[in-house]
């Protein structure tokens, strides 16, 4: 019997993962040096696990509130207030969610009609298509170019708006690009979301890891706390990318909508999750630092061997991803990653997996050790030269 | 911080990695089991050379144990896969830092448990990136616990929170470290002799 016909229409016109598909290959090969996965390589630090495994033993396994627990709620809000400058009240205008991946679904579904338009700029983590098309909205992309480092511009905004549009989609720093905004061009952007009269869904996940100049939420500025729903979570600060935990700040009544979701979909995110994300927030930081020290040491490794290759990439200021132009070799992204992979088993994710600006481009995580990526560039530039001689 | 997946001390840099020392620091092997020596019952001398402390690269070593530099790679490799060779820390006289490491060292009296003795407890105290090295001791406590941390309150709050909080732990006793006299074999505040060697003597 085929079982197809019972299948949602707009779920079999979901687009399959670019990624996925590439890892199907990447799985069944051996020694594969992988600078596709977007996770830390650190473990969770020992005291946030320690934190986990202490509450399990205490007991701690039953339902919290919807909102989630409200210490946590505190804390997220002290965390949020000292790092980025914007106040959230605990009660109504924090919500916590299982991973940013739920405040994002729960967000559009409590938020989109169908026919809505959502701005968002690409390349882009993957999911935010899927997510818009699976709310029955209307994606309209806004590119992002390599001369601006990939940071998001109010001209491209305006260039790509049209009537109709509802919301902007910000994830700054990008996966996968490790473009961000400096305070003038958040400005810039805030000043066009108050014009056009958006509301701005803003992932923050990869904030903590902003290597230089510092980084500026978009609620934080004049006029837009009341406009923005603040996403992060500890995925990529903490090494919690396992634990399935963030949270949602904004306004109580998109909070309330939010909710609405989330309590029937999800109820809480997991007690464990939460007892040890109040462990990361209250005593995590000295670990914290100690990561991005590393990663921007990697950063600053890798970057400059891509350079070195004339693989023209350039200085991510935050996330742990180099997005290297694959041009010198004048082959197409997906069949320099496909041929990378089987000529030398090192694994990168075509660009244009993450939107049509991604052509020409790889992405590469450098969450990962030193030998690794020593390795991983030689290998690297052994092949590049090797197609420059065969051409 | 540590990766304690495979059990190894990070490695502090790149230039240690690799066995290149840095002019002025000293390296120090941790770990080192009973047996180490070859079948034939002489010690590897591989792991004689490193004990010596000399400080050597790998370029070097291989130049006085006679082998290629890829072979004397291998044979540190061997020692890691085998967890003879744990890591690498350099060790430093930090007394006149004003970074300010506090140090103390604690008795913690344990609860053995069936089918582990004191292990799982000594397991989860010792994976705290405060805590330095862990021992289980013969005497009037069970376990003795070197910490490190930035300040007296911080080393005495993971002490009051997280050491004595543990389901299985009885006691705990705290000692600051007041001064260094010796470390890991390194005197402190000991002046490099003047070493007026003739060049030539009969």
């Amino acid at each position: 019997m085929d079982t197809t016909r019972f299948i949602a229409r707009h779920v079999v016109n979901l687009p399959k993962s670019g990624i996925r598909d590439f890892f199907e290959v990447v799985s069944k090969m051996q020694d594969v040096i992988s600078l596709g996965i977007g996770e830390p390589d650190f473990d969770t630090p020992w005291h946030i696990r320690e934190a986990a495994i202490y509450a399990l033993e205490k007991g701690k396994t039953h339902y919290t509130s919807n909102l989630g627990l409200l210490e946590l709620r505190r804390a997220i809000n002290r965390y949020v207030e000292k790092n980025f400058g914007v106040s959230y009240r605990p009660e109504d205008e924090i919500l916590v969610t299982v991973g940013v991946s739920e405040a994002l679904d729960i967000a559009f579904r409590a938020l989109v009609n169908p026919g809505d338009k959502v701005m968002f700029h690409q390349p882009c983590y993957v999911s935010y298509h899927p997510s818009i098309t699976l709310t029955h909205g209307v994606a309209v992309p806004v590119p992002t170019y390599a001369k601006d480092n990939f940071a998001l511009t109010a001209a491209a905004l305006a260039a790509a708006w049209q009537p109709g549009c509802k919301l902007l989609m910000l994830n700054l720093p990008c996966n996968p690009t490790g473009g961000t905004c400096d305070r003038a061009q958040v400005e810039a952007i805030a000043k066009f979301c108050i014009e056009k009269d958006l509301l701005v869904l803003s992932d923050e996940i990869y904030s903590e890891l902003t290597f230089e100049g510092g980084h500026v939420s978009i609620a934080s500025l004049p006029g837009m706390q009341e406009r923005t729903i603040f996403l992060h979570g500890f995925s990529k600060a903490f090494a919690m990318t396992g634990w399935r935990i963030g949270y949602a700040c904004g306004p109580a009544t998109l909070i309330e909508a939010m909710m609405k979701v989330h309590q029937y979909s999800m109820m809480c995110a997991s007690i464990i999750s939460q007892e040890a994300a109040i462990e990361a927030l209250l005593r995590g930081e000295d670990a914290m630092k100690s990561m991005r020290d590393q990663y921007q040491r990697r950063r600053d490794f890798i970057v400059r061997r891509f350079n070195e290759i004339g693989l023209k990439c350039h200085l991510p200021r935050g996330s742990f991803y180099a997005f290297p132009s694959v041009e010198k070799t004048k082959l197409k992204e997906t069949d320099f990653a496909v041929s990378l992979l089987q000529a030398e088993r090192v694994a990168m994710v075509p660009g244009s997996a993450f939107g049509t600006n991604g052509a020409g481009f790889c992405r590469a995580c450098f969450a990962t050790g030193y030998d690794q990526l020593i390795e991983a560039a030689n290998r690297i530039e052994r092949h590049v030269q090797k197609l420059a001689s065969q051409r | 911080m540590a990766n304690d997946q495979s059990g190894q001390i990070l490695v502090t840099s790149a230039a240690t990695r690799f066995g290149i020392p840095s002019r002025n620091s000293h390296r120090i092997i941790y770990g080192f089991a009973a047996d180490f020596c070859e079948t034939d019952g002489a010690m590897n001398p591989l792991i004689k050379l490193l004990l010596e402390g000399g400080g050597l690269s790998t370029a070097q070593m291989a130049q006085v144990l006679n082998l290629t530099e890829a072979e004397v790679n291998h044979q540190l490799d061997q020692l890691k896969k085998d967890r003879l060779l744990l890591g690498w820390r350099p060790v430093l006289n930090l007394a006149d830092e004003d970074a300010g490491v506090v140090r103390a060292v604690i008795e913690v009296k344990i609860t053995p448990e069936r089918g582990g003795g004191f292990n799982r407890l000594a397991e989860r105290i010792s994976r705290f990136d405060e805590v330095e090295s862990c021992y289980l001791m013969s005497g009037g406590y069970d376990l003795l616990v070197f910490v490190n941390g930035s300040s007296l309150q911080k080393v005495a709050g993971f002490v009051s929170e997280k050491l004595s909080t543990i389901e299985g732990v009885l006691s705990t006793a705290t000692h600051f470290l007041l001064r260094s006299y010796k470390e890991q074999g390194f005197l402190m505040d000991v002046k490099a002799e003047e070493n007026d060697r003739l060049k030539v003597a009969p």
